[in-house]
């Protein structure tokens, strides 16, 4: 219901019971730390000596740890399981990890260690199988590859490039006929494998010849033969992946700790903030101050968490000039729309939290522009039924869910207010399987044959929106005592616009477009009248729109351009038209699915082809309208209702608290 | 083939519009759809998490295609070509041609507009996921038009039923 007032709070307690302290108030996460109290000669920041980095470094193992379990036993998320929120832990179970914690750290070590390992081994399968496809073009050869001769004879045994046959190669040596001898291994395009034998003193010769026509020793060498060698390697292989399977199992055997491998993750997030703030503290030698920021409301529980201890706990009123943090509270209602402001922005200094007004608002808008009873009544129960399973939802996420079970209800309302049940999904039925259409009758009027007196209703809301809205703006403006700016930007704006309005609806003209036809509401003379008021209100702008001015030129045309903003408030109200076109397109939508599955008839095949289709178009239909109706309601609240009266631009309160991924504390569930 | 045009011209006509409302919205839409597709895959591919937010943000030029539907759905079913035929006179055809132009000129444009304003939202969201809500907005900016074109294509299909020719 309102931006929560804030206090400055300093504590200062004794140095023995910094620890404690400083874990209840974590717990409680009701302060956010500033630098209040200011280091001296006596006070000053004392460093901790383990250091941040260390608990990244935990924190990024464990998470690392929790990736590798991940990659051979994917933990089983459903759809829907993001709606489930983190799982609650007691403070029994926090302290008892604190014994744990050791061994789980060497878990965590042992799984990254394992997991290294099985990279490794894996490496070297690779290695091995490629020495083995390397040693193809010497299979069936008994020669060791690295064999270079006997006592009195020299051995080459190597590839050369290209295809050789037998003939070419004795050419190529020929002046060492005939003590030689050539065998072809293997041969391939790329290359031919080769044993050349010669004498030992004509080694020299046979080495040129051979470097010459592109001799190369294999990239394999080992003083067995190839196949013995490849025996080997496909063991060495057979050996690695037993030991990479080992390595596996043993790492799947830690699977059950998982829970306590997030813990630690966990636990090492809050350490961090705690030490981080510790160092941050100014200290003497026997004491300690923490101060910052809290909620006022939240100043008695402090007080009462800490006193069994020597504390001594001091509150003031921020200054005018401070930046203040924002939080917002509001009842379950309004806080419904609390993520659509927050995304927006946190109101500042002298706005009001805008969520209240919004909720009003916000649900008919929504609700408008799906308009149709079953599609609401779908989306309602969807949503309830994500509410009561998932109990421990995050905030922001039930919110949300919440948002759009209001905007449910509201669609079920305005459904029946203009008689669209899946458009006409029950006079289409009936009619076309049971033979007798049963008209639903709208508990108003039919949308899609009354279009202009939907229209001026759309219009009426959007007028009384942004007349909120100004209303506002005239009590933001009251509050900081801005008398002259209430009057001229806010009390003649509104002058201004409801003498259009009466002079407009004294006109026969507009009222044959807005309201089919009927007489004037007003008559001429009290048109007239409103018309004059508008053009004394529009001077009045005129004189005072540029008031910050002091050359009256530069200000009259400051107050002229000030009138012209009229354009902003006639687009901004046209700009709610989308409420009608919105609207029909829902319903006009699942009326097309109607006509299309109705086309084949009644029987067996018709009923079918009637359900498919029904079943497709309405699932699009109400995937892209409850999208449509929530961006644009949103919209509406931004530029049209924001507009008005709302900058935002506060800074979120950003407590000293527990901030973990995978557990929520029980404590911070009382509220 | 002369009588078969003068007797159906009306309907002929109408039924260009129903086309144009259809076929032009609708290739507005998909070239938007396209253009912030090509986005959100690039952010997708950086960041699979984003998937669900890039998505609605990639949805968002795809209801002009939606909008051209209900107006050529609006107009065919009006016009007798849904259902028992009966030929319109010329006049009447050209008063539903007319009709259903708002949709597919606006239609066709503000998609395309759009989808590039959803782009680079996409882009916002790549790099600052909580500004989600911000990001929205700047496409919607560009719908309104598209909403207003469907508007007055409603309100000229049922006015046109009134128009005596």
């Amino acid at each position: 219901m309102a931006v929560l007032a804030m206090k400055r709070i300093s504590i200062c307690g004794l140095k023995q019971d910094r620890k404690a302290i400083l874990e209840i108030l974590q717990r409680q996460g009701e302060i956010e730390v500033q630098d209040f109290v200011k280091t001296d000669a006596v006070f000053k920041k004392r460093p901790m000596p383990i250091s941040g980095a260390e608990f990244e470094r935990n924190i990024h193992d464990a998470e690392a740890a929790i990736e590798v379990l991940n990659t051979y036993n994917e933990e089983k998320s459903g759809m829907l399981s993001s709606f489930k929120g983190r799982d609650i832990i007691t403070e029994e179970e926090y302290n008892g990890f604190k014994e744990k914690y050791p061994e789980v750290y060497k878990t965590v070590q042992r799984i990254l260690a394992l997991s290294k390992e099985v990279a490794e081994k894996n490496a070297e399968i690779v290695k091995c199988s490629q020495q083995i496809d390397m040693l193809a073009p010497w299979e069936g050869f008994d020669v060791p590859l690295d064999t270079n001769g006997t006592d009195t004879t020299s051995i080459f045994i190597g590839a050369l490039p290209g295809e050789w046959t037998l003939e070419n190669i004795y050419k190529e040596l020929a002046q060492q006929m005939p003590e030689i001898d050539v065998d072809i291994i293997s041969k391939s395009k790329d290359q031919t494998c080769v044993m050349v034998v010669c004498r030992k003193e004509n080694y020299a010769a046979v080495n040129g010849v051979l470097r010459g026509i592109g001799f190369a020793y294999p990239a394999v060498s080992c003083p067995l033969t190839p196949v013995e060698q490849k025996a080997k390697l496909e063991q060495d292989i057979e050996t690695l992946k037993e030991e990479v399977k080992a390595c596996e199992e043993e790492i799947m055997s830690y699977d059950p700790q998982r829970p306590d491998i997030k813990f630690l993750s966990d636990y090492q997030a809050i350490r961090a903030e705690k030490y981080a703030v510790t160092s941050s503290l100014p200290q003497s030698e026997h004491t300690f101050v923490i101060s910052g920021y809290t909620p006022a409301k939240s100043v008695p529980r402090i007080e009462k968490a800490l006193e069994q201890f020597d504390v001594v706990i001091e509150t003031k009123d921020p200054g005018k000039k401070e930046k203040v943090p924002v939080k917002l509270q509001n009842n379950g209602f309004s806080s419904a729309v609390q993520g659509v402001v927050e995304s927006y922005a946190l109101p500042k200094k002298g706005e009001i939290d805008p969520c209240f007004i919004i909720s009003l608002f916000y649900f008919i808008f929504f609700g408008f522009m799906l308009a149709d009873f079953c599609i609401g009544l779908l989306i309602f129960l969807g949503a309830l039924v994500l509410l009561l399973k998932n109990k421990n939802m995050e905030q922001g996420l039930k919110n949300n869910v919440k948002l759009f079970m209001f905007g449910g209800i509201a669609a079920m309302f305005f459904g029946v207010l203009f008689g669209s049940y899946f458009g006409d999904v029950i006079p289409a039925v009936s009619g076309t399987f049971f033979g007798h259409a049963i008209v639903v009758k709208p508990l108003w009027l039919d949308m899609t044959t009354n279009p202009m007196t939907v229209l001026t209703l759309a219009l009426i809301m959007g007028l009384i929106h942004i007349f909120t809205g100004m209303a506002i703006n005239g009590y933001q403006l009251l509050r900081k005592k801005d008398i002259v700016g209430f009057i001229f930007d806010v009390i003649f704006w509104y002058i201004i616009l409801i003498g259009l309005i009466i002079k407009a609806l004294s006109m026969q003209m507009i009222m044959d477009i807005l309201l089919s036809g009927s007489a004037p509401i007003f008559s001429a003379q009290v048109g007239n009248i409103g018309m004059y008021a508008a053009g004394i209100a529009c001077i009045g702008i005129i004189a005072m729109g540029g008031r910050e001015s002091k050359n009256i030129g530069k200000r009259l045309l400051k107050g002229v351009y000030a009138v012209y903003g009229i354009t902003g408030y006639l687009s901004d109200l046209l700009s709610y038209s989308r409420l009608l076109a919105l609207g029909l397109a829902t319903g006009v939508i699942s009326s097309v699915a109607n006509m299309i599955g109705t086309m084949f008839g009644n029987g067996v095949v018709g009923v079918i082809i009637y359900i498919f289709v029904f079943i497709i178009i309405n699932a699009i239909n109400i995937g892209i309208n409850t999208l449509g109706a929530y961006v644009h309601t949103n919209r509406l609240q931004y530029v049209e209702f924001f507009g008005r009266f709302y900058d935002g631009g506060g800074r979120p309160f950003q407590p000293y608290s527990i901030k973990t991924k995978y557990y929520k504390f029980k404590e911070n569930r009382k509220k | 083939m002369i009588q078969f045009l003068e007797a159906n011209l009306g309907t002929i006509f109408a039924l260009l519009g129903a086309a144009l409302a259809v076929g032009l919205a609708g290739a507005g839409s998909a070239r938007g759809v396209g253009v912030a597709g090509e986005a959100a895959a690039g952010v997708v591919a950086e960041d699979p998490g984003k998937f669900g937010k890039v998505m609605v943000l990639q949805l968002l030029p795809g209801t002009q295609g939606i909008y051209g539907l209900i107006i050529g759905f609006i107009c065919m079913s009006q016009t007798g070509i849904l259902g028992d035929y009966v030929p319109l006179s010329v006049g009447k055809g050209l008063v539903y041609l007319c009709a259903c132009l708002p949709i597919a000129i606006a239609g066709y444009f503000s998609a395309i507009g759009q989808g590039k304003a959803a782009a680079a939202s996409i882009g916002v969201v790549a790099k600052k996921p909580d500004q989600f809500g911000k990001a929205m907005i700047f496409p919607i900016m560009v719908e309104t038009y598209a909403i207003l074109a469907l508007l007055v294509s409603i309100l000229a299909l049922s006015g046109a039923a009134n128009v005596a020719f």
